[in-house]
């Protein structure tokens, strides 16, 4: 495999000159205003952008002097089950965020929590959707009711009694 | 020396009243739990529970958290005695002769062994502690700029050269962390900075965010790999939860010498609970009589690195509570936290909220003793608590993760923002990154570089100011002496 050639510290390495480089990049279009103090907004993402480029240069050095290289690998093939599980699990939050205020509260927490247990607690479905439903029910009333928090009531806003 | 009193009983007041008891309780109980789950640390604990302390006064906010805290400190050490497996890095000594001692038979022993330590622990901390906030915050209170800007400094490489791995991944986590505070409006000159156009980001991003995404979700993931573990925790085989007088007079001297030692390592920022308690367990074995015993059951063993361990956390409070710097990963959730409720922790607090600091610490006494009343009675079920798998307890924490970002901002941009983190947290961990520099970086990041333009602009932007100030300098002389033996260490590790 291609990936096989590179060390942590290499990837690492490369990974921060490309970051550094970016953030140095969108330092310099900074405006400069001629109010506030005279240093300005430029110096200190400089002095960061430094920081993380010498840092990346450094372990690339070191890996290129290095006579033992490690390879690493990021598993996308051997782990491929966790990494599905990350991405579906990242997409099911972004989508928990964007359904939350349509929904309401108490059912986008149900579909969330019953999402991701499926993903983990795979095949029990009668206990994803129990666990789900609790959760969602005695964080509800702790947060709305005990601690009296506004939360998103949705769809059933107009069903819920309290 | 009346001051002391006097706060003291303010903050007993304080603590004493009848919702903030109820609070230490919960939150103890609830730390506890979290603290013992493997993998969860009080890092963790603190991050997914944040939501609670929502709309609480903010004494009680950070009183429920210290609570839950401490509760993840007394918990740790729960999994490492029953099932070999430590709830975080710094419950890793607590296996050495805390499993071996289940394994014989000595479970309840040994429970109650880590319960009372910890206590021990705690109470020896808070007591250095209550003496030391006064004088350290006062003097605090003359720092200038360019002072600030060399005791940041000085923080961030601790944190870099005492903490694990390798020392220039430390400072690119540094720089990283850097990078994300730098993101937003400035506050000083009123340009945006670094938003890639995104509205959202104009008012930065906010740490909680991204704890929540490394600490809670990012653990998670971690623990994808091994979702079917099964616990085998056999809670029939714990006996009694307690030590007989000669146990206790055994364990007594070192859980005596060991809390000092990590209040010490504690104060000290970066060096956290890990470095505490496997030196407490190098010096107790180092000048045992029979150091053999150690590994193999030794009971001082198990109870020098519990009272080390906790002393540690009441340690990691004075820089928090006095400099509003954090030493650690979970002190620097609390920071995050108390920020969110509008309480700025550091030398001010104590002149203008003493209700708040003093209360804070005096409920730290109650709550040791409301978590040796927890812990001793309930080890049985709480030890039960162990064998509910990760399969169900894992989609729970993410539920918790996710709902609590809903409450920081009400934006759906956030829970983007927490699946990116803890992405990025993954990723991090693959590479062998360092995740507290980047925290604490992030955290600091806005008041190093206030107090880095500001000492700039005093000095007429000569560097000067930086070394002619005798505290600065001496920060600085600290910050130097501690790449220094950070460097040594590194190369003496790499050379074995």
């Amino acid at each position: 495999m291609a990936e096989n050639r590179f060390t942590k510290d290499t990837i690492t390495g490369a990974l921060s000159i490309a970051l550094g480089a970016v953030y140095l990049a969108s330092a310099t279009t900074i405006p400069v205003t001629t109010a506030g103090d005279r240093v300005g907004p430029r110096a200190f993402p400089y002095l960061v952008a430094a920081l993380v480029i010498c840092c990346g240069l450094w372990l690339l050095l070191k890996e290129f002097l290095n006579k033992n290289p490690q390879p690493f690998s990021w598993g996308f093939r051997r782990d491929r089950a966790v990494w599905i599980r990350i991405i579906l699990t990242m997409a099911a939050g972004i989508c928990y965020g964007l359904v939350l205020d349509w929904l309401g509260y108490l059912i986008a927490t149900i579909l969330f929590v019953m999402f991701v247990s499926e993903l983990i607690n795979v095949g029990r479905h009668r206990q994803n959707l129990l666990i789900a439903v609790i959760f969602s029910a005695t964080t509800f009333i702790a947060f709305a009711l005990v601690l009296k928090l506004s939360l998103p009531r949705g769809i059933l806003g107009a069903v819920l009694p309290f | 020396m009346d001051d002391v009193f006097h706060n003291l009983l303010l903050g007993l007041s304080v603590s004493a009243s009848a919702t903030n008891l109820m609070w230490v309780f919960i939150g103890g109980l609830l730390g506890t739990i979290i603290g013992m789950l493997p993998g969860l640390g009080p890092a963790t604990g603190v991050a997914i529970l944040i939501p609670i302390t929502y709309g609480m006064n903010p004494a009680t906010a950070l009183i429920t958290m210290c609570a839950v805290y401490y509760g993840a400190m007394f918990g740790g050490s729960r999994a490492s005695i029953m099932i070999n497996t430590p709830g975080d890095a710094s419950a890793i000594v607590s296996c050495f002769d805390g499993y071996p001692m289940a394994k014989s038979g000595r479970a309840g022993t040994a429970l109650a062994t880590s319960a009372i330590a910890s206590f021990i622990g705690g109470i020896i901390g808070m007591a250095f502690l209550i003496f030391l906030t006064e004088p350290v915050a006062a003097a605090a209170l003359e720092f200038g700029p360019a002072e600030k800007f060399s005791l940041m400094l000085f923080a961030l490489t601790a944190t870099i050269t005492l903490s694990e791995g390798s020392i220039i991944k430390g400072f690119l986590a540094m720089g990283l962390g850097f990078m994300l505070a730098t993101i937003g409006i400035d506050g000083q000159s009123g340009a945006i900075r670094f938003t890639m156009g995104i509205i959202d980001l104009q008012d930065g991003i906010d740490f909680l965010v991204v704890m929540i995404g490394l600490y809670a979700v990012t653990e998670v993931f971690k623990n994808y790999k091994a979702i079917n573990v099964v616990f085998d925790v056999d809670h029939r085989m714990i006996g009694r939860v307690w030590m007989s007088g000669a146990e206790f007079k055994q364990t007594l001297l070192p859980m005596l010498r060991s809390s000092p030692l990590g209040f010490v390592v504690g104060v000290l920022p970066g060096a956290g609970g890990t470095i505490a308690t496997f030196l407490s367990y190098a010096v107790e074995k180092s000048i045992s009589k029979k150091p053999e015993r150690f590994g193999k059951g030794a009971i001082e063993g198990l109870a020098a690195p519990e009272a080390a361990n906790n002393a540690c956390s009441c340690g990691a409070l004075v820089p928090l509570l006095t400099l509003g710097i954090p030493g650690s990963g979970t002190t620097a959730v609390m920071l995050g936290a108390l920020m969110m409720l509008g309480v700025r922790p550091g030398p001010v607090l104590f002149q203008q909220h003493p209700e708040i600091a003093w209360g804070v610490i005096a409920s730290m006494l109650v709550g040791n003793v409301m978590l040796l009343l927890i812990n001793l009675p309930l080890a049985v079920p709480l030890v039960r608590l162990l064998k509910i798998p990760p399969r169900i307890m894992l989609p729970l924490i993410l539920g918790m993760g996710y709902m609590g970002t809903y409450f920081l901002n009400y934006s759906a941009f956030d829970f983007t923002l927490v699946s990116l983190f803890a992405l990025a947290g993954y990723i991090m961990s693959m590479l062998s990154i360092p995740v507290p520099p980047l925290v604490l970086a992030l955290i600091l990041g806005g008041m190093t570089e206030q107090a880095y333009r500001n000492a700039l602009t005093i000095s007429n932007g000569t560097l000067a100011i930086f070394y002619e100030k005798p505290i600065s300098l001496a920060f600085l002389i600290l910050a130097a002496v501690s790449l220094a033996y950070g460097l040594l260490r590194h190369r003496k590790l790499t050379q074995k």
